[in-house]
């Protein structure tokens, strides 16, 4: 699709539309792009959409194959698990639970990170040193390992699993905006901006901000698949989201009782979770490679 | 060199610190009786109450309990656990080399599956090599683990019937736990069974390992492409090369050591997340370590266990970062004279 | 052009794919040579256990998982029921007799029975007279220096009052002993016979008094039985050894390994790879999946048991029999039979079996109705409901194989009536641990009868006694109950005792303490290449005459036979 050039003009369009457009030129990113609009769409309308509800259980049809299978019936197209709840609905429901709660995990994250990340970022001296080791502290602990430990004191269940998770990926947001913004303070064009006589929010919102945005961008999409994986780690080792919950971890769990029995019930869910975070990290790293190359023109 | 070492020391203080005052700190953040989460003894008595009160110090200031958790610590008494009312001490450290074991091995094979395959995929001769292998570790990458178990488990233990599906070795064999890690264990032991009680081990390592690694390979991978690109684009290389030597003399004379040094650090960063997935994989394949015992701790709410449990396990992690970045800096002169190695 | 790469890619994934698992096999299996099938394997009997047990000692516990684990192994009784024929029959004791007024009954014991010979104890003698009744004076008299022992209760001797029933034990010679009875209770050769009465020895209980390790004989067994307690690791496996002068017969095993998996699926997964010989409790859906696998024999086994629903009636609001009832109706019986047993039950309208002689079909209208169950709530004084817990075991028992769905039906089927309810379990041991102190609201738990008396439906569930010594999941102690069971008992003729049971049932389904919610079929899975184990239909598993044949059995006793 190149285009002729006749005349060179300089780019005057944003960072996120300048990243946007490198981003699209990459197809396999940009399928798996539409795959995440289409995740979260279910994520967010996945109960509207969903033909039953996820908790009802069908007696008449215990254990029902997928709709494709010989066996299957049209009236639930993925099957029921052992006690007739239908698997469709389950996952409709699900993803939201696992993944749509992941994205606000990670964004409610983002604004408290953001928050004190760049006030950390700004502060010198003791009090930066301070929380620099407390952060180094925290860092080294896995995301994972902290959602367990906050799940030992709070206990078990979904509301506890997502304040683990917002918890436990807080340090890596803080950190992240702290860096970026002590990085971006020693840059040039910074210096000048402040030495215009800009006060603090003028070269916060005008100078940092803009440049930062991007990368945040790509580390927020990063740590909404990690999200989804606590999630659904906590769920399926039983002390996340607790059964009849369609969380999709909690489900699998709950289903490998008859894993051999109907594999599907295991399956499908896994195929969904495998799916919202397979799109979100390639998008990522589209959106990684999108900046990379931007960086280079 | 000694600015390095003094950084690390105070580091090192500084995270013990830490760790043990988050231990502490567990006593008043669990919920139930204080006394009781300290000890791990439910229906603690009249006269029992006194003297336990006195020993825990719970009536006195937080830095003195403090203090007295630490010398608790120091000499082993760690309570005992709320619902079996074994030692927690003993019942930690009985565990803790599986879990070790587990994640050694992982490591041990994810390295030797992931360089070669970053070191292909970073060469600029096979771009379709690159792309397959980038999109395999993509695909590892985003299976959650259990996942990932479940079906290596079915295709190879239950369809194939190749492997077992889950512990450490076959109870056929009674092998007497000396070091508590199943390979020296069987090999130290005197028993007429040895080779097969071996194997036996092997096969039953196969599939956790595998799933376990699955996480480090495709780190390591990512990691050793990025960096063997990035060195394979230097200056010195390109000398070498315009010496004459051939590919193979190149990348073993100048660009492996050059180029997998970054990689002890990627490491470093990521042990923690395997000592993490490493307890998940326990807790899939029955593998009796540290991880199975925490989440069954957590089920059952028993605290104390929960409480030793954390400790050990954040303190691994936190010891087994502290040793890559030591060996990172061993094998890289220029991190020495930094001496800014991050944890 | 599109289609094309992204076949190759494929193509490239799963090579690269099984490249990358060859090179992780190839690392590991470096050491190995090819596994040849030695003694060790045939050799040892492989168990995948449903939870570990409590202790090595019957007499102390209710739990089946126990009895499994360690009655028929480790202990022989004075007399035992023949898993075929149901009748009572001798094991220690030679003969029985039985005086005229059945207020005697005089045991006559082998001679030359060994006990068992380990690192802990060494034997000097062999059975006699001291050892019955040191088993069973420590158990009646409350004074006994062994009595306390582990906490001086013995819920099923407590709740059956065996220790009122038993006036005198008289050691008559060394292997002669005499039963005195205050009453000529039918039920009392039944109770002799079941798992709990095991012989312990006296000489080994001396030999801790001296070391004042008293606690260990409940941990560190001695027994007469064909296997001796070698080793145990907490919630991952016993092993027992052969007992090498076993009394009956040489036992067919060197060692026999409990290996215990509480998890459903990773049992038949074990199984299935031959890491098990027999699978404990399977579930239906299992049942289901392993008919169609070869290798593996399913046997139909007869088994009196009942699952049940039991509220906590110490706690408010189930004091109130109101309440209680109204939640009886949410209880969808065909539902929980189709979903939890896989058809493998019928519905329970009675805490009896239809397989129990004392059984009598009443047809007692309990059909599930939310309606009226709602209806009988707001006339308790909850028209809005409440919160309340539904323990759910953690474990498969041949009366409830899922516990945990069961829960979660009840729960959906509660939340419709504004009950809300939250689904609580613990692991086995501390289940039943907070079980027995009254932690529960309400529990889902069953029983498997120890012996053929209708008597062992009643008193142990639900009478005060029980109530008081902790196997009476209700707390529930009702005198009218009570005097009905009791008088059932005091007369032998079976039409009349009879007639007292089913007046006790009808008491019950007033009052409901439990709600009954079905008989499960019991199965006995295990590889073709075993046979001989025995599945007592009043209890625990037994390996005593267990084989294992090198070559599969005959294809055709591949037990299609047991299926419905």
């Amino acid at each position: 699709m190149a285009k002729f050039k006749i005349f060179s003009t300089p780019i005057n369009s944003s960072p996120l539309k300048q990243l946007w457009r490198a981003f699209h030129q990459n197809h396999f990113a940009l399928v798996a792009s539409w795959g995440l609009m289409f995740m979260v769409f279910i994520a967010i309308f996945g109960g509207l959409l969903a033909p039953y509800s996820p908790y009802v259980q069908h007696q008449d049809a215990l254990l029902m194959p997928p709709a494709w299978h010989d066996e299957g019936n049209i009236r639930f197209m993925f099957g029921t698990d052992a006690l007739g709840r239908d698997i469709l609905s389950r996952i409709l429901e699900g993803t939201g639970y696992s993944f749509g709660l992941a994205i606000i995990a990670v964004l409610l994250a983002l604004s408290i990170g953001f928050f004190i990340g760049t006030i950390a970022g700004f502060s010198k001296g003791v009090k930066a040193s301070f929380l620099n080791h407390i952060l180094d502290v925290a860092l080294t602990m896995p995301s994972l390992l902290i959602a367990i430990v906050i799940v030992a004191i709070l206990g078990p269940g979904i509301s506890n699993t997502f304040w683990a998770v917002v918890l436990a990926m807080l340090p890596q947001f803080i950190h992240h905006v702290r860096t970026e913004i002590s990085e971006l303070l020693d840059k040039e064009f910074v210096v000048a901006y402040t030495l215009d006589g800009a006060n603090k929010f003028q070269t916060f919102r005008f100078a940092l901000l803009p440049n930062m945005i991007e990368r945040l961008v790509i580390f927020s999409t990063m740590a909404i698949s990690s999200a989804v994986l606590d999630i659904v780690v906590l769920g399926f080792i039983g002390i996340g989201a607790q059964s009849p919950e369609p969380e999709l971890g909690a489900m699998i769990a709950d289903n490998l009782d008859v894993f051999y029995l109907s594999p599907w019930t295991v399956m499908l869910p896994g195929i969904a979770l495998f799916l919202c975070i397979l799109f979100t990290n390639i998008v990522g790293d589209g959106l990684r490679h999108a900046l990379k190359k931007r960086r280079r023109q | 060199m000694f600015n390095y070492l003094y950084r690390k020391t105070s580091l090192l203080l500084f995270i013990s610190f830490g760790i043990t005052a988050f231990a502490f700190s567990l006593y008043y953040l669990f919920p139930g009786d204080l006394l009781t989460n300290m000890t791990g003894i439910t229906n603690i008595t009249e006269e029992n109450y006194q003297f336990l009160a006195d020993k825990y110090k719970i009536n006195e200031s937080i830095i003195t309990q403090y203090l007295a958790f630490l010398e608790r610590l120091y000499q082993g008494d760690w309570g005992v656990s709320i619902n079996t009312g074994d030692s927690i001490y003993q019942l930690i450290f009985n565990l803790l080399p599986a879990t070790i074991e587990l994640a050694l091995y992982a490591l041990i094979y994810s390295f030797i599956v992931a360089i070669p395959f970053g070191v292909l995929s970073a060469s600029e001769s096979h771009p379709w090599l690159d792309k397959g292998i980038l999109s395999l570790s993509l695909i590892g990458f985003s299976m959650p683990i259990f996942w990932l178990a479940l079906i290596i488990t079915f295709i190879f233990s239950i369809s194939l019937g190749w492997f077992p599906t889950s512990g450490r070795l076959s109870l056929v064999y009674d092998i007497p736990p000396e070091t508590g890690f199943i390979l020296i264990d069987i090999l130290i032991s005197d028993v007429p069974y040895k080779a097969e009680a071996f194997s036996d081990a092997l096969e039953h390592l196969a599939i956790p390992t595998f799933v376990l690694a699955a996480y480090p390979t495709t780190v390591l991978i990512r990691s050793t492409r990025q960096s063997m690109k990035s060195v394979m684009q230097k200056s010195y290389i390109k000398a070498a090369r315009a010496k004459g030597l051939s590919t193979w003399q190149v990348l073993k004379r100048h660009g492996l050591r050059n180029g997998l040094l970054p990689v002890i650090q990627t490491l470093g960063i990521h042990f923690g997340t395997l000592i993490t997935l490493a307890m998940v994989t326990e807790v899939i394949f029955a593998w009796p370590g540290l991880g199975a015992l925490l989440v069954d701790a957590i089920h059952q709410r028993d605290f104390t266990t929960i409480q030793g449990g954390l400790l050990v396990i954040s303190a691994l992690v936190f010891l087994a970062t502290i040793l890559f970045d030591v060996l990172y800096m061993i094998f890289d002169p220029l991190a020495r004279i930094r001496g800014h190695g991050k944890i | 052009m599109k289609i094309n790469i992204s076949e190759k890619l494929q193509k490239m994934t799963t090579k690269l794919l099984a490249n990358v698992f060859a090179t992780g096999l190839f690392v590991f299996l470096a050491g190995c040579q090819p596994k040849n099938e030695t003694n060790l394997l045939a050799n040892t009997l492989l168990y995948c256990s449903e939870g570990s047990p409590d202790l090595f000692n019957p007499q102390l516990v209710t739990s089946g998982t126990t009895i499994d684990a360690v009655s028929n192994q480790l202990y022989n009784r004075l007399v035992k029921i023949n898993p075929q024929t149901g009748m009572v029959e001798s094991d220690l004791a030679r003969t029985v007799i039985i005086s005229e007024d059945k207020m005697r009954y005089r045991f006559y014991l082998r001679a030359g029975v060994e006990f068992h010979t380990t690192d802990y104890f060494t034997p000097t003698r062999t059975l006699n007279s001291e050892d019955v009744a040191f088993s069973f004076a420590r158990v009646f008299h409350s004074n006994h220096p062994y009595n306390k022992v582990g906490g001086g209760f013995y819920p099923f001797f407590d709740g059956v009052e065996f220790a009122q029933l038993v006036e005198q034990i008289i050691v008559v010679d060394d292997l002669t002993i005499e039963f005195r009875l205050t009453d000529p209770q039918a039920s009392f050769l039944a109770n002799m016979a079941t798992d709990f009465a095991i012989i312990l020895s006296a000489e080994y209980a001396e030999q801790l008094s001296e070391q004042g390790l008293e606690e260990n004989i409940d941990h560190y067994p001695i027994g007469t039985g064909p296997y001796k307690y070698e080793h145990y690791v907490t919630d991952r496996y016993i092993r027992y050894k052969k007992h090498e002068n076993y009394w009956a017969s040489q036992p067919n095993f060197e060692q026999v390994i409990f290996d215990i998996t509480p998890n459903n699926s990773n049992r038949v997964a074990k199984l299935l790879t031959k890491e098990c010989d027999i699978l404990g409790y399977p579930g239906a859906s299992d049942v289901q999946y392993l008919e169609n696998k070869n290798g593996i024999d399913i046997v139909e086994a007869s088994s009196m048991n009942v699952s049940y629903w039991a509220f906590n009636t110490s706690e408010p609001p189930f004091d109130n029999p109101m309440v209680r009832k109204a939640l009886s109706y949410i209880v969808d019986r065909d539902a929980i039979i189709d979903a939890v047993y896989r058809n493998h039950a019928e519905p329970a309208s009675s805490l009896l079996p239809p397989n129990n002689w004392a059984y009598k079909k009443i047809d007692r209208n309990l059909d599930f109705s939310i309606e009226k169950a709602k209806a009988m709530l707001t006339e308790a004084g909850y028209p809005d409901g409440f919160d309340m817990d539904i323990w759910a075991m953690p474990v498969q028992r041949v009366y409830n194989p899922n516990a945990g769905k069961m829960a979660e039906i009840l729960q959906q089927n509660l939340s419709l009536i504004g009950v809300n309810a939250n689904i609580v379990t613990y692991d086995w041991g501390t289940f039943r641990k907070k079980l027995a102190q009254g932690e529960h609201d309400s529990v889902l738990i069953g029983w498997l009868a120890d012996n053929s008396d209708p008597d062992n439906f009643f008193r142990p569930l639900l009478s005060c006694a029980a109530a008081f010594s902790g196997s009476n999941r209700s707390a529930w102690c009702n005198d009218e109950f009570d005097s009905k069971i009791l008088q059932a008992l005091s007369i032998t003729e079976p039409e009349q005792r009879k007639a007292f049971y089913q007046e006790a049932e009808n008491i019950l389904f007033e009052q409901v303490p439990l709600v009954p919610i079905a008989h499960a079929v019991r199965y006995r899975v295990n590889r073709d290449n075993i046979s001989g184990v025995e599945l007592n239909p009043y209890g625990g598993i037994s390996f005593e005459n267990a084989k294992k044949h090198a070559k599969k059995t005959d294809k055709t006793t591949r037990a299609k036979e047991g299926k419905k």
